[in-house]
C-alpha cells in the first residue's frame, strides 16, 4: 500500500498576467454587473430592471400590436411610434437610470476609501475613471439603445417588404445607434460627474436629479414662460441631448424649433466635456 | 490617603437594547495603575464609560470618588479621560484646546496647566499649531494632555498609546506608571499586553461582559490552580537532568527540544527548591531557567480560553 | 508545487534616496541594502517610514538616488513592482457591501489574473488567512480582526514575492494580535513570501522579523539582524528566587559573586559555566526556590529607541 501527501503551501499563480485592456475590461464588467444589482439582494436588482422594462415597454407594445393586427389588416399600419419620439417618451427613464448607476459605481469606493487601495496596487487614476465611465455607459445602452434597436428590427420584420424597409431605413438604423451611444454617454457622464462630488449615493442621486429639474425649470420658464429668449431653453439639461439626437431623424425637436439644431449639439458636447473635466479634477490625485 | 477604594462597581450590568455589554460585575479599584484587559466587545469601553459617567448602569451601581459620576458635575473636575474616538475641535491650537478643557474643569490657572500638560506629553514645540493638522500620534498626545491638565485624581485611559511611535510609547508608559505612583487611580485599557505589564501592577480581565480575574499578574497566575506550570531549562546535560527530575516526580511531562528541556510541573515551588541540587548531582550547568506562561500575555489567553471552556 | 520560491534578487537596495516635499526632506539620503526575508521598518512619526514605503511601492517618485526592490528600479519599473509586491495598508480601505471573496477576486483580476485564476487564488489566500468559512459574508459584517485579514488576503492574491505590511495589528485585541503575528511570521518562514513590516510596536517586529531598518529624520541610523543587535554589549544575568533572598545573596558573596537588587529580581555580572554553577550551588545551599535565571542583554528596544531619537 502506498500513499501520497501533497504540500500545497507554496501554490502560486504562475501564469501570465493579462494586459491593461483585459484588466480594465474586468473593471467595466464588475461595474456593469454591480449597476444591475448582481450579487446583491433582489431589491438592488428590481429598480434597474424595472427601468429597463419601462424603457422597453413602448417597443413591446408597438410590436405586440403589429403582431396582433398585421395578420388581420392588410394595409400598412401607420407608424404609431416614430423613432425620434421614443427618446422623448422615455427621457425620464434614461435620466433616472443614469442617476441610479453613476452614484452606485463611484460613491461607495470613495466612502469606503477603496480608491486608495486601487490606486496603490492595481490601477492608475485615469484607468479607473475610464473603466467607471464604460461601466456606466454599458448598462445605460440597455435603455438608450437596446429597446430602439428591438423596435427597428421588429418593424423590419412586420413591414410589408422587410428587405426594402431595411434598405430604405438603413440610415435610420445608423441614427439609432449613434443616438443611443450619445444619450448613454451624456447622461452617464453627467451622473458620474455629480456622483464624484459626494461619498453618499443618496446625495449624489438627489443632486443629479435636482440639477436637471432645476435647470429644466429655470430654462423653461425663462425661454417660454417669461419669453426672455428661446436660447434659455438650452439650459434644460434633460431636453437638450434628446433634442440633439432627434435632429438626426429628419424631424423638428419638439421643444423649440427656433433654436438651431447645432446649438443642441454644442450644449450636449459642452456638458459631456464639462463632466469629464469634473471627473478629471476629482480624481487627479496630488502625489509627487 | 485613605484606604477607601476610588472606584466601586457593585453588581453592575449594562444593556444596550438586546446586547449585554457588562454582566454583573463587582470590583473595587484603589489608587495605582490598573490595567483593563479583554477582547473586542468584552465590555472594556463600556466599563470606562460607566466610570466616566457617560453611561448609567442598567443594574447595580457605580461609584467614583464616593459619588455617582453622572449625577455629580463636580466629579468631572477630578476625573481625566482619554477617550477612544476623535472628536476634537480641530480649529483650535493644541495649547488653546488643552487650556479650554482645563478651564471648563475649574482649573485656576488654565494656561500654565496647559503648558505643564503639554510639556509632560512632549508637545510644547507644536503647541501653537492647529490640532486639525496634527498626525494621529500628535492628536493622541493632545488627548492625554487635556486629560492631565486639571490634575485629576482619577484617570480613565482608553488605548492611550494608539498611534504613538516606539519612543513615545515608552515615554507614555513611564508617565502612566509615575501617575500611579503619585497616588492617582489610573485605569488603562490596552491590547498590547507587555506594555500593560510594565505600567500596571494590577489588572482586571473582562471576557464577554464578565469579570474573570482581578489582581497582580503573578498573583492571578498563582490563583489559577488547575493548570501546571511550564519551565524551560537550558543545560548541556538535558537528558540526565530530565531523568533526575522524573525520578523525583517533580515533573509530569518532559520535552527535549534543540538544546533545551521543557518540563511541566504541578508544584513549581518545590520544583525550584530541588532543581539546583539535582542539577549539581548530574553535573548539569544551568545556563537558563525560564518560566513559560507566567507573562501577562499567556495568563490572559489562558483566562479567555478557560472562560470559553477550552482548557489547555 | 512543493518548493518555496527561490529568491534571486536582493529585497531592498537603496542608495542615496532623496525625496523632498516642499521644504521638508522626507528622505534625506537613504542608503541601505537588505536581503533578509523579513525586515522590520522602524522610526519615529515623521522619520520617513511611510515615504520610504510609498517609494518602494512606486507610489511616489523619488527626487534622486537609486531605489531597487526585488531588483527592479522602483521609479522606472513601478508597474512591474506592483505586479510582484503586495501591500496591506494601515487605513480602512475595504468596501462594506461586498463579500470578501468577491472583493479579493476582483482585485486579483484588476492585477491581471484571469477569472479562473483569480477565483482559485482568492480561495487559497482566504484559506491561508483563516477566513474560508466567512468568505461569502459581506465585509461590512466583519470584526476588526477579520477585516485586517481580508486586507492581508488581498495583498497576497496575485502571488507577490514580497509583501509590505503597515501596522497589521492595529485595532486588534490580544488574541487577534497573536493570530496576526503568527500569520505574518508564517509568510516568510513557511510560505516563502518576503515581508517588510512597519510597526510602532517593537514586539511585533521582534516576533515576525529577522532584521530591522531604523530611520531617523530621513536617514537610516541602524540596520541589521535582530539577533546580532546587542551581541557586543556587556550582558548581565537576572536571577529570581523565592524564599530567603538574603541567605542567597550571602551564599553568592561567599563565592565571590556580587548581586544587586534589580527591577525583577537580582542583577549579576555574566560569567562562564563556572559562575553559573556557583549560582546554582548558592541557591541550593540557601534553600531558595530557583524561579528564573536568564541573560538580560541589550534588547531590540534598547538598541533601537536610542537610535530613533
Amino acid at each position: 500500500m502506498s500513499a501520497r501527501v501533497e504540500d500545497v503551501r507554496y501554490s502560486r499563480y504562475e501564469g501570465e498576467l493579462r494586459g491593461r485592456t483585459e484588466r480594465l475590461g474586468s473593471l467595466v464588467w464588475f461595474g456593469a454587473r454591480t449597476a444591475l444589482g448582481a450579487r446583491r439582494s433582489w431589491r438592488a436588482k428590481i429598480i434597474p430592471f424595472a427601468l429597463i422594462a419601462i424603457a422597453a415597454f413602448p417597443a413591446i407594445v408597438v410590436l405586440g400590436l403589429k403582431a396582433l393586427l398585421s395578420s388581420r389588416i392588410q394595409e400598412t399600419i401607420p407608424e404609431i411610434l416614430p423613432y425620434d419620439d421614443y427618446y422623448g417618451e422615455i427621457g425620464i427613464v434614461v435620466m433616472l437610470f443614469a442617476g441610479l448607476v453613476g452614484p452606485e459605481l463611484l460613491c461607495p469606493d470613495r466612502r469606503d476609501n477603496v480608491l486608495s487601495l486601487y490606486f496603490s496596487t492595481a490601477l492608475e487614476r485615469h484607468e479607473y475613471v475610464i473603466g467607471r465611465i464604460a461601466g456606466t455607459v454599458a448598462p445605460m445602452l440597455l435603455v438608450t439603445l437596446f429597446p430602439q434597436v428591438v423596435l427597428f428590427f421588429g418593424n423590419t420584420v412586420f413591414a410589408e417588404e422587410p428587405v426594402d424597409y431595411l434598405r430604405d431605413e438603413i440610415r435610420t438604423l445608423g441614427a439609432i445607434l449613434l443616438a443611443g451611444v450619445v444619450l448613454a454617454l451624456y447622461f452617464s457622464l453627467l451622473s458620474l460627474a455629480v456622483a464624484s462630488l459626494s461619498e453618499r449615493r443618496a446625495f449624489a442621486m438627489g443632486g443629479y436629479i435636482g440639477l436637471i429639474v432645476l435647470t429644466g425649470a429655470v430654462g423653461g420658464s425663462l425661454a417660454f414662460g417669461m419669453e426672455v429668449g428661446n436660447g434659455w431653453s438650452l439650459l434644460q439639461l434633460l431636453i437638450v441631448p434628446i433634442s440633439a439626437v432627434r435632429t438626426m431623424f429628419d424631424t423638428d425637436p419638439f421643444s423649440d424649433p427656433a433654436v438651431a439644431p447645432v446649438y443642441y449639439w454644442l450644449v450636449t458636447a459642452a456638458v459631456c466635456l464639462g463632466s469629464l473635466a469634473v471627473l478629471w479634477w476629482r480624481y487627479r490625485g496630488d502625489e509627487g | 490617603m485613605s484606604d477607601e477604594p476610588t472606584i466601586v462597581f457593585t453588581n453592575v450590568s449594562k444593556w444596550y437594547g438586546d446586547t449585554v455589554a457588562v454582566a454583573d460585575v463587582s470590583v473595587e479599584l484603589r489608587p495605582g495603575v490598573t490595567g483593563l484587559l479583554g477582547h473586542n466587545g468584552a465590555g472594556k469601553s463600556t466599563a470606562l464609560k460607566l466610570c466616566g459617567g457617560f453611561a448609567t448602569p442598567s443594574q447595580g451601581s457605580v461609584r467614583v470618588l464616593g459619588t455617582e459620576p453622572r449625577l455629580d458635575p463636580q466629579a468631572y473636575r477630578r476625573i481625566g479621560i482619554v477617550p477612544d474616538g476623535d472628536g476634537m475641535w480641530g480649529f483650535l491650537t493644541a495649547r488653546r484646546l488643552v487650556a479650554a478643557c482645563a478651564r471648563m474643569r475649574g482649573v485656576a490657572d488654565p494656561d500654565s496647566a496647559a503648558e505643564r500638560a503639554l510639556r509632560e506629553v512632549d508637545l510644547l514645540d507644536a503647541a501653537d499649531r492647529r490640532v486639525a493638522g496634527f498626525s494621529k500620534g500628535m492628536r493622541q498626545r493632545v488627548k492625554l494632555a487635556q486629560a492631565l491638565a486639571h490634575d485629576p485624581e482619577v484617570l480613565l485611559l482608553d488605548e492611550p498609546l494608539n498611534g504613538l511611535d516606539p519612543a513615545q510609547r515608552l515615554h507614555v508608559v513611564d508617565l502612566i506608571r509615575r501617575l500611579g505612583e503619585e497616588g492617582r487611580t489610573v485605569l488603562v485599557s490596552s491590547h498590547v499586553l507587555h506594555e500593560v505589564e510594565r505600567m500596571a501592577p494590577r489588572v482586571v480581565v473582562f471576557v464577554n461582559g464578565k469579570l474573570v480575574a482581578e489582581g497582580g499578574t503573578t498573583d492571578i497566575r498563582d490563583a489559577i490552580l488547575d493548570r501546571p506550570r511550564t519551565v524551560r531549562i537550558e543545560t548541556p546535560r538535558s537528558s540526565d537532568l530530565a531523568r533526575a527530575l522524573i525520578g523525583e516526580r517533580l515533573v509530569h511531562s518532559v520535552r527535549l527540544t534543540d538544546g533545551h528541556l521543557e518540563v511541566d510541573t504541578a508544584d513549581v515551588e518545590r520544583f525550584g527548591l530541588r532543581l539546583p541540587a539535582l542539577a549539581r548531582e548530574c553535573g548539569a550547568t544551568l545556563r537558563a531557567v525560564a518560566p513559560l506562561g507566567d507573562d501577562l500575555e499567556s495568563v490572559y489567553s489562558y483566562l479567555t480560553d478557560r472562560a470559553r471552556g477550552r482548557m489547555r | 508545487m512543493a518548493a518555496p520560491p527561490a529568491h534571486d534578487a536582493a529585497a531592498i537596495v537603496a542608495d542615496g534616496v532623496v525625496k523632498t516635499y516642499g521644504s521638508v526632506r522626507a528622505l534625506d539620503g537613504v542608503t541601505v541594502a537588505s536581503d533578509e526575508n523579513a525586515v522590520g521598518l522602524l522610526g519615529a512619526n515623521g522619520a520617513g517610514k511611510s515615504t520610504l514605503m510609498k517609494a518602494l511601492l512606486g507610489l511616489v517618485r523619488t527626487d534622486s538616488g537609486r531605489l531597487n526592490v526585488l531588483g527592479i528600479d522602483a521609479v522606472r519599473g513601478a508597474a512591474e513592482v506592483r505586479h510582484r509586491i503586495g501591500y496591506m495598508p494601515e487605513h480602512e480601505c475595504l468596501p462594506r457591501d461586498m463579500a470578501a471573496s468577491d472583493f479579493v477576486v476582483q482585485l486579483g483580476m484588476l492585477r491581471g489574473l484571469p477569472h479562473r485564476g483569480a477565483v482559485l487564488r482568492a480561495n487559497e489566500v482566504l484559506f491561508q488567512v483563516g477566513l474560508e468559512e466567512e468568505r461569502s459574508r459581506l465585509i461590512g459584517t466583519f470584526s476588526t480582526g477579520m477585516r485586517q485579514r481580508v486586507k492581508l488576503a488581498q495583498a497576497l492574491v496575485h502571488s507577490p514575492e514580497l509583501v509590505v505590511l503597515d501596522e497589521p495589528t492595529n485595532g486588534l485585541d490580544p488574541a487577534g494580535r497573536e493570530e496576526m503575528l503568527v500569520l505574518v511570521r508564517r509568510l516568510s518562514t513557511d510560505l516563502g513570501i518576503r515581508v517588510l513590516l512597519s510597526s510602532h510596536v517593537l514586539e511585533d517586529v521582534e516576533r515576525t522579523c529577522d532584521a530591522v531598518i531604523v530611520l531617523r529624520e530621513g536617514k537610516v541610523v541602524t540596520e541589521g539582524r535582530i539577533d546580532a543587535i546587542g551581541v557586543d554589549a556587556v550582558a548581565r544575568l537576572r536571577v529570581r528566587v523565592r524564599g530567603d533572598v538574603h541567605a542567597f545573596v550571602a551564599a553568592l558573596a561567599a563565592r565571590g559573586i556580587s548581586a544587586t537588587p534589580g527591577e525583577d529580581g537580582l542583577d549579576l555580572d555574566d560569567g562562564d559555566d563556572a559562575t553559573l554553577d556557583a549560582i546554582r550551588d548558592a541557591a541550593g545551599e540557601a534553600g531558595v526556590s530557583l524561579r528564573e535565571l536568564r541573560r538580560a542583554g541589550r534588547t531590540l528596544e534598547d538598541a533601537v529607541i536610542g537610535a530613533m531619537q
